[in-house]
């Protein structure tokens, strides 16, 4: 059974969660799947975390985490052959209402980038 | 005793022979690389069917258009898209996963949360092939200002707490 373990700065993002209204305890879910974690078995958390692509190059940053959960993103560092995790910092930047001019702008982005260029036709080997 | 045509014809034909072979080679691997492209297509296009047909049978609410490359969509009453792998987020958010957990007690919570991260996961299907969490990563943690944010938060061990698990 391993720990979950939160500095100041996520904990500062747990308690913005609750102030948002969230009524889940983002905390004790983040506990109960690394609890689902041991040394011998990775069976918890470490089957949800992922790694970030553009942060695999960066020394600091390639030992973190992500897991992205409803519309939260936790970033996590630890490994379970550790058994401990800490949580250092939360992100949720698709909050409704405080932020939801963000989400409205992320959206289009992400719409913007599915539309691109025309689909291109594979054509066969001449 | 090697004949004097051996040696004569053998320099000549060898070459030949070689480029022969490394010309099927390569049209070899091209009709590899076709083929499985078009296995990938077929695959894409039984999922389009597939989709399409989910939503005729739910009243269309749901919608796929070729603009948003397939990708499920719901459209408010502003024409604004609402992109349904977004919309699984938010039931995410919302659900208790302790009260699904009851409901399917043999289950672990990281097979809950894991069922959710597929619904997700399949609501970002689109015909581009776009790895929509790749996109959402390049725009958000790609930015300097945010990475900064996080090596911050990384050198922070104040005030480091466990969290306990409740029963």
């Amino acid at each position: 059974m391993c720990l979950m373990y939160a500095n100041s700065v996520a904990t500062e993002g747990f308690e913005e969660l609750r102030r948002a209204g969230q009524t889940r305890d983002w905390e004790q879910t983040l506990a109960r799947l690394a609890a689902e974690d041991s040394i011998e078995v990775p069976n918890g958390l470490h089957k949800l975390l992922r790694q970030l692509d553009s942060w695999i190059h960066d020394d600091e940053l390639r030992q973190v985490r992500k897991y992205h959960t409803g519309r939260h993103r936790f970033y996590i560092v630890g490994k379970h052959s550790d058994c401990q995790y800490t949580v250092i910092y939360v992100k949720d930047f698709k909050r409704t209402g405080v932020d939801a001019e963000e989400t409205r702008q992320f959206q289009n982005q992400i719409l913007r980038a599915l539309q691109g260029d025309e689909p291109r036709l594979i054509q066969l080997p001449e | 005793m090697v004949s004097v045509r051996g040696q004569f014809a053998g320099p000549e034909i060898l070459p030949a022979k070689k480029a022969s072979t490394d010309a099927l080679g390569e049209i070899n691997e091209s009709l590899d690389a076709l083929v499985s492209r078009l296995h990938a297509q077929t695959r894409t296009v039984s999922v389009l069917r597939f989709l399409m047909e989910a939503s005729t049978e739910t009243g269309n609410i749901v919608q796929l258009k070729p603009e948003c490359a397939f990708l499920p969509v719901i459209f408010d009453q502003n024409n604004e898209a609402t992109l349904l792998y977004q919309f699984v987020e938010a039931v995410d958010s919302m659900i208790d996963h302790v009260e699904l957990k009851t409901e399917f007690p043999s289950l672990s919570y990281t097979q809950i949360a894991g069922a959710f991260a597929f619904l997700r996961k399949a609501m970002q299907f689109n015909a581009r092939g776009i790895d929509m969490d790749a996109l959402e990563e390049d725009i958000l943690e790609s930015n300097a200002d945010f990475q900064a944010e996080v090596k911050r938060a990384l050198a922070d061990q104040e005030g480091l707490r466990v969290l306990d698990v409740r029963e």
